[in-house]
């Protein structure tokens, strides 16, 4: 062979190799990266806390105002928020201003790399608090909810961030759309690199989803709907017998295909007019919160809960769920040795507290100095591990968070039968509280696992029998 | 003196490059969803086609064993095609002011390959009696193309896409103009490609694809002038049908055409004995003769050379059925195994005129301004095969397997 034929040879795959870089490579040239970005010129963008670059997306203008609780779109894997153009200009016909319209391409916004749920809970978190300090400025009262349409992997991101942030009070609606919340079978252990988290987490059974399902599939006063395929062979992702798995135990789920006949595929579900339609119905079925009301507390005196606002009502649970929207109560009592969750809710403004947990103090001698442990203490790990947590009082239980905020009493609750599972690299932190609401010092270890270099078929194994011995002990190469 | 025709037989048959209908196999192949939007990633894709050619399609569209009747059956043209491809799908123009591809994916692909081609030990034989190399092997030419999806419409349970692409082949493939069988090609193409898929309640995938392959000229034909120079463009033309048992269980059927449109031209044929003179009971003996000049006793040798043409063929033409099983395993790997069955054709043959000598200055200056030489005591016409991808057409099974693996699996 010629050496212009070699050259030519191996020229071709180079470039063809070169073509997903679009994001990597015009950067280093000095150029940027073409994004949607359809802000008004006032609003700055949140940065995304996977790329530090101001996220890409849309949302208000300059004057149409809010009306309503404003709406953010958060897409699924592989796509921007470009995906999300449709729903708006469906949306915008039906009655909603470009201010109460938002969408944010949050994770990576590439193909090159998977975005994860559990590495995503960070710029969301952004995007919401900065929606909500935008329109608030912008309107001179505060914004305290937002109502949220997600597809795919955006649906259990969603869920994680609700979970890890207690932001429950602070959304009215949920609208899932597609989302593997009881995993898909595509998610499983032969993918590679970044991506694999994303398989680690939605593989059926994984500890990760039995991790964001326990304590009920949805507390707080969200409303939630679940809205997916259903058939079985429209969308890819659900095929039976596992057609369902995006259906939610408490939620208003509507495997849409099935029960209307249509064909509408994963992609396609969150673009149509007739599935929208019952998107737009389902947010407004609630009136809008009371602009001025003030959300209630929740207040305890001695072992028992009620609420500042003498109207609003308490949800509550005991022994690890998380209360959902069903039967409310005046008070709540708390007992020895029983954790409960409760919220406060006022049906007339709309409004609630956050989720807050405490356990009866009758009869409770406090244990000495109140700390906190942790095994594996963090570190840099080639697998996912199991962390387990003790608290130095065994009257104590333990929140927890993974998304970089700190645990308030809401925050998940860790249970000595279900060790925390960790798979990506993020930072842990932790308190134990009291019976009498004393806190230990929080706990704060970072956990780095590597995603590149471990074996995913034993890893999986793992998640699901801690016996399986590991199979790496390099060193890691790489993580966050 | 027909015996020049049957001498033809010998070098024609043996000179088939890797099957024609492999050619097809090299650009998009549908099958499997081929021509659906893909999720966004990147694709990487062997392939493996083995084919044993012991027939090839004559110009009338008959079979004909490989080297009949000068070996005995069962002679064949080995080949093995190894093929690499990457394919990425994307969307370079996402969020720019490009109409159009800014809201429709695209999708490069690079296909690059080996090949393996060898004849049986009677076919090569006979083929050094023309000087001509038995087995080829090295790079295959290299393929690149680009294109976009178009949108996806859905209609109840159907939904469909369209794909736009073009596919440029340079040929960077091992080529010698004395060898018998070339894994390149020596030409370049051009094969603008439209295409669709739709799928039918989420079971029934049906992939079709129309291209035109515009071909370059090949300045350096193979074994002695017997591949075209100019050669006639293509149409190609596939449907195939996928029926989805499970998430991991697909069987697929296929049907594939293609035909030249009009014919390809032979300019500089050499094709010759290679050791000359020859000796008419060599003749006899090793072609079959039987004719008046094999016993003349005025000849103790003869002198052979023949006109270089130009010289055209009838076109060719191929059409095909496939049947294939896939096993999908967690989304990231494709097993597939297909086997490619040539149902009808039409082969490139050509007539060529030789000059029959009994001196080595065959045909000698025309003096006498006749049209022959003056050396030239007779003038025989002998119909050949065309060979080389172009023009030879296989009408033997082959065997394809595929192993795809998605670097970015969904």
């Amino acid at each position: 062979m010629t050496l212009p034929r070699l050259a030519v040879f191996l020229l071709f795959p180079l470039l063809a190799a070169c073509l997903p870089a679009r994001e990597t490579l015009l950067p280093r040239l000095g150029l940027e990266v073409p994004a949607l970005r359809d802000f008004p010129a006032d609003y700055r963008p949140p940065l995304s806390a996977e790329t530090g670059l101001p996220m890409p997306g849309f949302g208000s203008d300059e004057a149409s105002g809010v009306h309503r609780t404003p709406v953010i779109f958060v897409h699924g894997n592989t796509v921007s928020a470009r995906y999300w153009l449709p729903a708006r200009e469906y949306f915008l016909q039906h009655g909603y201003s470009k201010d109460e319209l938002w969408a944010f391409g949050y994770g990576w916004d590439n193909v090159r790399y998977f975005d994860s749920n559990e590495l995503s809970v960070a710029s969301l978190e952004r995007a919401v608090n900065s929606v909500s300090n935008y329109l608030s400025k912008k309107r001179g009262i505060p914004v305290r909810q937002v109502d949220i349409v997600a597809h795919s992997l955006g649906v259990t991101l969603v869920r994680q961030w609700l979970k890890q942030t207690n932001s429950y009070h602070r959304v009215r609606n949920f609208v899932g759309i597609a989302g593997a919340n009881h995993g898909t079978w595509t998610a499983w252990s032969d993918t590679r690199g970044q991506q694999r988290l994303a398989s680690w987490e939605l593989a059926p059974g994984s500890p990760w989803l039995a991790q964001l399902n326990r304590g009920g599939e949805t507390p707080g006063p969200t409303r939630y709907f679940m809205l997916y395929d259903g058939s079985g062979w429209a969308d890819v992702f659900y095929p039976k017998p596992h057609q369902d798995s995006p259906a939610l135990e408490g939620a208003r789920n509507l495997a849409y295909n099935r029960e209307h006949g249509t064909w509408f595929d994963h992609l396609q579900l969150p673009k149509q007019a007739e599935s929208l339609q019952t998107v737009v119905e389902f947010l407004g079925e609630v009136h809008e919160p009371l602009p001025r009301a003030a959300p209630p507390r929740l207040l305890r005196e001695g072992d028992r809960l009620r609420s500042d606002q003498a109207e609003a009502r308490l949800y509550c649970a005991d022994d690890g769920l998380e209360p959902g929207r069903g039967e409310p109560e005046s008070q709540w009592t708390l007992r020895p040795g029983v954790v409960s969750t409760c919220y406060a809710a006022h049906v007339a403004s709309g409004l609630a507290s956050p989720l807050a947990r405490y356990t009866g103090a009758v009869g409770y001698q406090p244990a000495g100095e109140l700390s906190l442990s942790a095994s594996p203490a963090g570190g840099v790990f080639e697998q996912p591990q199991q962390v387990r947590l003790v608290a130095s009082d065994p009257a104590a239980f333990i929140v927890y968070t993974t998304s970089g905020t700190s645990p308030d009493s809401g925050s998940p609750l860790y249970s000595a039968e279900h060790p925390l599972y960790v798979a990506a690299p993020l930072r842990l932190q932790a308190v134990a509280i009291t019976p009498d609401g004393r806190r230990s010092p929080p706990l704060v270890l970072d956990y780095d696992i590597s995603l590149e270099k471990v074996e995913a078929a034993h890893t999986l194994e793992r998640q699901f029998d801690s016996s399986v011995p590991e199979q790496y002990a390099g060193q890691r190469k790489k993580g966050r | 003196m027909r015996w020049l025709q049957t001498l033809s037989l010998i070098w024609g048959l043996g000179l088939v490059t890797y099957p024609a209908c492999a050619q097809a196999g090299i650009l998009f192949t549908p099958h499997l969803d081929e021509y659906s939007v893909k999720p966004n990633g990147t694709y990487t894709e062997g392939t493996l086609i083995l084919s044993q050619i012991n027939e090839v399609f004559d110009r009338n569209g008959e079979r004909v064993e490989l080297g009949r009747p000068f070996v005995p059956a069962g002679a064949s043209t080995d080949t093995a095609l190894a093929l690499f491809k990457v394919l990425w799908v994307g969307n370079l123009f996402r969020d720019t002011r490009v109409p159009y591809l800014n809201d429709h994916d695209q999708f490069c692909r690079v296909i690059g390959g080996f090949g393996y081609q060898q004849n049986t030990a009677q076919i090569a034989e006979r083929g050094r009696l023309f000087g001509a190399q038995a087995g080829s092997n090295g790079l295959a030419d290299l393929f690149a193309l680009c294109g976009f999806y178009t949108t996806e419409h859905h209609y109840g349970p159907l939904k469909f896409n369209g794909l736009v692409s073009a596919t440029l082949k340079e040929p960077i493939g091992q080529y010698d103009p004395d060898a018998m069988l070339n894994v390149g090609t020596n030409y370049r193409t051009i094969t603008p490609q439209v295409a669709f898929n739709a799928n039918l309640y989420g079971r029934l995938s049906i992939d079709g694809t129309l291209a035109y392959q515009i071909n370059g000229d090949n300045d350096q034909p193979a074994f002695g002038g017997t591949t075209p120079t100019r050669i006639a463009d293509w149409i190609n033309a596939e449907v195939n049908f996928a029926w989805k048992f499970s998430e991991h269980w697909y069987a697929d059927l296929g049907y594939s055409w293609h035909r030249s449109v009009g014919s390809n031209y032979y300019d500089q044929v050499s094709v010759n004995f290679k050791d000359q003179p020859l000796a008419p009971e060599t003749l006899c003996g090793a072609l079959g003769i039987g004719s008046t000049l094999c016993n003349s006793p005025v000849l103790d040798s003869f002198y052979l050379a023949p006109r270089s043409g130009p010289y055209a063929d009838n076109g060719v033409q191929s059409s095909l059925v496939s049947a294939g099983i896939y096993y999908v395993y967690r989304t990231s790997t494709v097993l597939q195994a297909r086997l490619v069955q040539p149902i009808s054709g039409r082969g490139s043959q050509i007539d060529v005129v030789y000059d029959v000598c009994a001196v080595s200055d065959c045909p000698g200056p025309d003096r006498n301004n006749t049209g022959v030489g003056d050396n030239a005591f007779a003038q025989e016409v002998a119909t050949l095969f065309g060979v080389g991808e172009a023009a030879a057409t296989s009408a033997s099974p082959y065997l394809e397997f595929r192993f795809v693996y998605l670097f970015w699996a969904p």
